[in-house]
């Protein structure tokens, strides 16, 4: 069973499949999609639930996971780092499709079972990683991660 | 849209004892489109009466596509499909505002609408092409206009690259990608090509040909060459970045274009719009930008110039003399050109970062 691990930032949604086993994850694919945080709500949220959609029709059957950012202070960010993971919610309702909600101080070492620091664990465990991939694929990564079987 | 053929059902009538015919809505080759009441649903649908030689072959393929692409909002929605005196009556979805060729021929569309309309057309060519189904027809006339955004009509013409099924043999030849005009190659390429056409002319207000098309049929020859883009052209008032992403789309070679409907929604997706200019006649633009009006106008007081006024007051910025009007006029639309886009925004036509993602789609010849 494969797993979606969504990241957002501003401007920048990431998301990251992996397959196997917690004990044994495997890099499946991470892409980039960026967007203007700054347009209306309305076009926001219809540009969340149209790409959400399109990443799950990629892969399908896949379950779903998501870091949410406790970062926003202002309403604007709220818009851009909160609203969206409503929306991912409601496309999982609407497609009947496991979905799991953690935080990045979910990624211990002991949910990982991992020694090394989380970003280093990525590159040192998950086999078939890109050569490159910066933090927020691995955020993506680590959402997807956790939320693989035991 | 005129007709040839005289109206194939009369306003008051009612077929199957199901469709109370209201008003005529279009025409075209294929046959005609009709507002009706749904007397069993209570609902007022579009009823599109095709006229084809196998109407019951035509009616399976409908329902199969209908019930491959329901429930996109992005996709007008067929309701159902009957079988009527050698025609196919197809029922969908009555979307009130109309299609994007009304609005092209009744008012200038801003180029940030038009891109937002094309961005939510490419979100269902996306969402066709992953079920294996390749329009065919995309142009003004096939994007509708609906409260929530725009949606994609008519896959009348749509093909299965894959198995080969089709309903009709036939595409729109205008927008036809080199590669689908001269050996009938369809894939989501093709698609991506009409898609960026179709924005080519909305960003031209082009809701007709004019004299691309002419009589004499010599414009097949540029479509067979990918010339069409390039008749097309674009006017000073397009942002460059657009202009680049345009030309992405609409290479001529098949290798060189965005090769999927979300490629080119992403490099659309990195336009960060600043201002909605509206064309209000051939000398003067306007838009509200951060809650304060805002006037672009070429002024002929003797000497040729551009003014810029932003909330009544005059500002110095793109306030000039020019030697010639075709200058000034050039630099009016080049000073919209230059503030239609957030300025700080670094973007390019480039195509997003590849990655290892399997590719899903059926290939595609």
């Amino acid at each position: 069973m494969s797993v979606i691990g969504f990241n957002i930032k501003k401007g920048e949604l990431w998301y990251c499949i992996l397959e196997g086993t917690r004990g044994a994850p495997v890099y499946v694919g991470h892409d980039r999609h960026r967007f203007d945080a700054a347009q209306p709500r309305t076009e926001l949220a219809n540009y969340f639930k149209q790409t959400f959609s399109e990443v799950i029709d990629r892969a399908p059957g896949s379950r779903l996971a998501y870091r949410l950012s406790l970062e926003a202070k202002k309403a604007d960010q709220v818009a851009y780092l909160t609203f969206p993971f409503g929306i991912l919610n409601l496309v999982a309702h609407e497609r009947g499709l496991h979905i799991r909600e953690y935080v990045t101080q979910s990624f211990t070492a002991k949910a990982l079972g991992v020694k090394d620091d989380k970003f280093a664990a990525c590159d040192a465990l998950i086999s078939g990683r890109p050569g490159k991939w910066d933090k927020d694929a691995k955020l993506a990564a680590l959402s997807a991660w956790v939320s693989l079987d035991e | 849209m005129n007709s040839p053929l005289p109206l194939l059902v009369q306003p008051g009538q009612v077929i199957l004892n199901k469709y109370q015919v209201l008003k005529p809505l279009g025409a075209g080759r294929y046959g005609q489109v009709f507002q009706v009441r749904n007397l069993n649903l209570g609902l007022i649908s579009a009823l599109k009466i095709v006229l084809v030689t196998e109407p019951d072959r035509h009616k399976a393929v409908v329902e199969a596509q209908a019930q491959s692409l329901c429930g996109h909002d992005h996709v007008v929605e067929v309701r159902t499909a009957d079988v009527f005196d050698s025609s196919v009556l197809i029922e969908m979805e009555f979307v009130e505002g109309g299609s994007l060729g009304d609005r092209l021929l009744r008012e200038f569309v801003p180029v940030a609408d038009s891109v937002s309309y094309v961005k939510h057309i490419l979100y269902a060519l996306e969402h066709a092409h992953a079920r294996g189904i390749v329009h065919r027809d995309v142009k003004p006339g096939n994007i509708m206009l609906a409260p929530n955004g725009a949606k994609l009509s008519d896959f009348g013409t749509a093909t299965h690259p894959s198995t080969g099924i089709s309903v009709i043999d036939e595409f729109y030849m205008p927008h036809a990608s080199p590669e689908a005009a001269n050996g009938g190659s369809f894939s989501p390429a093709s698609d991506v090509y009409a898609t960026g056409l179709t924005l080519m002319r909305a960003i031209n207000n082009m809701a007709a040909w004019g004299h691309i098309i002419t009589d004499d049929g010599s414009w097949r020859n540029e479509v067979a060459n990918g010339g069409i883009p390039a008749l097309v052209g674009f006017p000073d008032y397009v942002p460059t970045p657009l202009k680049k992403i345009l030309n992405t789309a609409c290479a001529p070679g098949y290798g060189d274009r965005y090769p999927r409907a979300a490629a080119f929604r992403q490099a659309l997706e990195r336009l960060r719009f600043a201002r909605r200019w509206v064309r209000l006649g051939p000398d003067e633009w306007s838009c509200e930008h951060a809650g304060k009006p805002e006037i672009l106008r070429y002024l002929d007081g003797g000497q040729p110039r551009t003014e810029y006024v932003v909330n009544g007051r005059r500002r110095t910025e793109f306030c000039r003399t020019f030697p010639t009007e075709r200058e000034a006029r050039r630099a009016l639309e080049r000073a919209v050109a230059s503030t239609t886009l957030v300025s700080t925004t670094r973007m390019t036509a480039r195509r997003p970062s590849r990655t290892k993602i399997p590719d899903e789609l059926p290939a595609y010849g």
